[in-house]
């Protein structure tokens, strides 16, 4: 038997040599294989420690050095990293964000403003049994940076490979039977046309040691593009829940089981026992599918679901709250290394079954930088802060956003207060008074007042509009440029606004346990209109704006609450408030 | 012989070509389409160590004939089989052949006409043919989605000389060896088909060589067994291979070979009570004492001695046992290896 096989393989390579030529379409597959991995391989990283230890692969996505990686890779590489490219050069790199969850890095190459970068797919059009490539850097092989190309075929889709804990969860992702080894962590999956369909994170290892198997994962890159932005922002980002749990029933239909009477879903109706139908778009036919559709999407995006109730059907649209407490998330964010926890790079909970593993190799326990090497013009590109894994790119993006509002971000007419009058769609005079020490509304001779200090809490004024007349003080604060004054103000990334809208991105504000949600156009700054909760258990005052606008304010306010139109106002003037009178 | 080596030239011919064109590729794309909804996830018993209590099956009649390899997770009354558009249905036992490790499964349900393999039309492979391999391995595919899809080729079709644990198993007639990773946990009974979707073979649980002790990949020829499906089918008198076979003393790996005296096995229960150990033994080294009462076996209850036995043979040489004890009304823990 072994001398057989033996024979058959002495056999087989001379019988290549003796081979009548292909068939022309055999050799253009062949040819056109061969241009492809000329095409991609530019774009593929071999990411190293600082020191030399731990490492893995990852793709370049933007000529200015953005490139994606596993999380898993840069917990272990630390937050500075060396970036090897098939130009043979070795590259400075820095952590951007992360999404733990996700198994999702974001490291910015620096040096170039021209590097190559790969162009994304969309996972969505792959089918089982399509040809994808793995490139990377497998045990670590690349000396010279070229990387390794393995090719197989998409061997299932929509997997769900269960997390380690909550974390390292990978939802919808690519199965495929391509050789995948310990180092791949974070290279890309490619199509026959050359374009990122996906991040390879892990692989079933069952009996055979770290090493191929043939079942290899890949997070799907259309999840990933979900998250791009919110990475961006610099921050430890989270993935969303409904707030309830979700059961497949005896009969096959799934339902929701328990539900928190604070979710968003509640208020929107959603009850125990009520058959999921569709969510995002999808129909749902098993728990686990469920979790899959979930599982794509960041925390705070708006997503349609459709529900039954007896012979009735529903249509909501449920706001995901986070999938993790603030405290689990904040292990993963960066302190200053003179705090209590210099932690760089804080590895995650290893699984505790020990057949689905992450491909790395196995000396990242010895990864974590030494941040005395960095050079200062690199240390300055981290700045370390609670919740983001690099603040310093929150206020790159906080820059770019606010650069393109009315002014710089910084309206002289708004910055001593401000008076805006108008009317009501139904005619009602008002005049909304906008001042240090309080809001002021007064519509059709009624009164409200929401008063501002340190010892004032912001209230539902006017009544049963969820507090709109705080959100318009925080809305002041960021226009006005005195973002200095709020607890917290930060970019969060982008998402369709009212779940269908168009990609958006969104400002933070933050002050007094109130929360506002501001929505700007991508390109030319328009805004589109704010969401302001008081809290995390009451529905929000909704804010849409329309396209008029006065000294940089939007002039058209329609307001709603809990889904309900509930004034739609018209402002006429804007008149500053004269310092003396409201000085502090 | 010249003939054997004929096969062999040709097959190396084949076997050098690069891959198939962009057209064969939407070609296997559409084969693939259709064939995975005739291929079964079971879920039956097992579900801890070394046992997979999932496997696959593939259907065979239009009438719901389900074939999958014999395994433990048939001794659940009545395994569930997780059809491709993600229906649940229970699945009947028919029969079994146990020359060639299949059983047959009937499912309990409507739903007829199934989509199905046609075994008639089995293709008989050769080295250097291309295949797909179809299968739950790994139990990934755990929503209603398809199973599990690989690539691969031919290398071999010889007679199979291989071992699970210390059984030694063979089929009386050769199979295909391949060349890609198809036999993973819970691939048993799922297909090889060819790039025009006939069926080639089953996929057969997991073996290690014999002489070198790695994990095979192989699938038992259709053409081999599409003559005895029919007959378990037909309900022809085919022996039901009894699960216990495989744990025949014959083939067992006994306590008394690591050291444990255990008290007479009077029973299918009786309880794995230390009633000895031997000196100069693995046992005896690990810190077995006399009335030990054997509680778990790698993270797996023992609830027999017959359990204790199947543990022991089950595992390879080398192989560490982690055993948990009840001794003087505390519980104990201890280690050793299989000599």
């Amino acid at each position: 038997m072994t001398i057989r096989i033996a024979a058959l393989l002495l056999v087989s390579c001379a019988g290549g040599l003796v081979a009548a030529e292909p068939p022309p379409s055999v050799l253009e597959a062949e040819s056109a294989r061969i241009a492809n991995v000329e095409a991609i391989s530019p774009s593929v990283v071999c990411i190293f420690g600082r020191d030399g230890g731990g490492g893995g692969s990852g793709v370049l996505i933007s000529r200015d050095g953005f490139a994606l990686t596993n999380f898993h890779v840069t917990s272990g590489s630390g937050d500075f990293m060396k970036c090897g490219l098939n130009d043979g050069k070795l590259y400075d790199a820095v952590i951007v964000g992360i999404d733990p969850t996700g198994d999702v890095a974001l490291i910015k190459l620096l040096g170039r403003d021209d590097f190559p970068a790969a162009t994304l797919g969309d996972s969505d059009s792959l089918i089982v049994g399509e040809w994808v490539y793995v490139v990377g850097n497998p045990f670590l092989l690349a000396a010279d940076f070229t990387p390794t190309v393995t090719y197989g075929i998409v061997s299932g889709l929509h997997r769900y490979q269960y997390p380690a804990g909550t974390f390292l969860e990978y939802t919808d992702c690519i199965q495929f039977d391509t050789s995948l080894n310990p180092g791949n962590s974070g290279g890309p999956l490619f199509n026959e046309r050359g374009e990122v369909v996906g991040i390879n994170g892990r692989g079933s290892f069952e009996k055979r040691g770290r090493v191929n198997v043939g079942a290899g994962y890949a997070i799907s890159i259309n999840q990933i593009k979900h998250f791009l932005d919110h990475l961006r922002s610099g921050r430890v980002v989270d993935h969303g829940s409904i707030g309830a749990t979700v059961l497949t029933r005896q009969d096959g239909t799934v339902a929701i089981g328990s539900i928190l009477e604070t979710s968003d879903a509640y208020r929107r109706g959603l009850r125990s026992g009520d058959e999921i139908v569709t969510f995002a778009g999808r129909p749902i036919r098993s728990a686990n599918q469920f979790q899959n559709v979930l599982g794509v999407y960041p925390s705070g995006w708006m997503l349609p679901l459709t529900y039954r109730r007896g012979a009735e059907t529903h249509d909501i649209m449920v706001r995901l709250s986070n999938a993790h407490r603030e405290s689990e998330l904040l292990e993963f964010s960066k302190t200053p290394p003179d705090r209590e926890n210099p932690q760089p790079g804080r590895k995650p909970e290893s699984d505790e079954d020990p057949k689905e593993e992450q491909p790395t190799p196995p000396d990242e326990e010895a990864a974590a930088t030494k941040e005395d090497d960095v050079p200062s013009e690199l240390k300055q590109l981290l700045v370390q802060k609670p919740g983001f894994a690099n603040y310093r790119f929150n206020e790159i993006e906080q820059a770019r956003v606010l650069e393109s509002l009315p002014n710089g971000g910084t309206l002289p007419s708004l910055a001593a207060g401000a008076v805006l009058s108008g009317r009501t769609e139904d005619g009602k005079p008002f005049r909304m008074t906008l001042a240090d020490r309080g809001v002021g509304f007064d519509l059709g001779g009624v009164g409200y007042l929401q008063p501002l200090g340190p010892a004032e809490e912001f209230i539902d004024e006017p009544p049963g509009t969820g507090g709109l007349l705080a959100a318009a003080h925080l809305l002041r604060q960021i226009l006005a440029g005195s973002r200095e004054r709020l607890a917290a103000f930060y970019y969060l990334g982008s998402e369709p606004i009212d779940g269908i809208g168009p990609q958006v991105d969104v400002l933070i504000a933050e002050d007094q346990g109130g929360r506002l949600r501001l929505y700007v156009v991508r390109e030319g700054g328009e805004l589109l209109g704010f969401d302001f909760s008081r809290g995390d258990n009451v529905d929000d005052c909704r804010v849409r704006f329309g396209k008029p606008v006065i000294s940089g304010i939007p002039a058209e306010w329609r307001v709603s609450y809990g889904g309900e139109e509930i004034l739609d106002a018209r402002v006429e003037r804007i008149e500053p408030l004269r310092p003396s009178r409201d000085s502090r | 012989m010249r003939l054997i080596l004929q096969v062999l030239l040709l097959a190396a011919v084949t076997a050098c070509l690069p891959h198939v064109s962009h057209a064969a590729e939407n070609d296997s794309q559409a084969t693939l389409a259709e064939a995975l909804p005739k291929l079964v996830k079971l879920y039956g018993a097992g579900g801890f160590r070394g046992l997979e209590g999932y496997g696959t099956g593939f259907l065979a009649s239009p009438d719901g004939h389900v074939v999958t390899s014999w395994g433990p997770l048939l001794d659940a009354d009545r395994p569930v089989a997780v059809l491709g558009d993600g229906r649940r249905v229970e699945a009947k036992l028919v029969g079994a052949d146990s020359a060639s490790g299949l059983a047959v499964l009937k499912l309990d349900g409507p739903g007829a006409p199934f989509p199905h393999f046609d075994l008639a039309e089995a293709v008989d492979l050769a080295p250097g043919d291309r295949i797909f391999a179809l299968s739950n391995m790994f139990r990934v595919a755990a929503g209603d989605e398809p199973v599990s899809v690989m690539h691969g080729m031919i290398l071999a079709k010889a007679p199979l000389s291989a071992r699970r644990g210390r059984f030694e198993t063979s089929l009386d007639a050769p199979v295909y060896f391949l060349d890609s990773v198809t036999n993973n946990p819970g691939a048993a009974g799922g297909v090889i088909i060819s790039l025009d979707g006939r069926i080639g073979g089953m996929i057969g649980r997991e073996l290690r060589g014999e002489s070198t002790e790695t994990w095979i990949n192989y699938a038992v020829p259709a053409t081999v067994i599409a003559e005895r499906i029919g007959l378990v089918i037909a309900g022809d008198e085919i022996a039901k291979p009894n699960p216990a076979d495989a744990d025949a003393p014959d083939n067992a790996r006994r306590p008394i070979e690591v050291g444990l005296v255990m008290i007479p096995d009077v029973t299918a229960r009786t309880p794995a009570f230390v009633s000895d150990v031997l000196d100069d033994s693995v046992a005896i080294s690990a810190g077995f004492k006399r009335d030990d009462l054997i509680l778990f076996g790698n993270g797996a209850p023992i609830r027999s001695i017959r359990e204790l036995t199947t543990l022991l043979s089950r595992a390879e040489r080398g192989d560490e046992i982690a055993v948990i004890v009840r001794r003087d009304g505390g519980l104990v823990t201890l280690t050793f290896l299989i000599p």
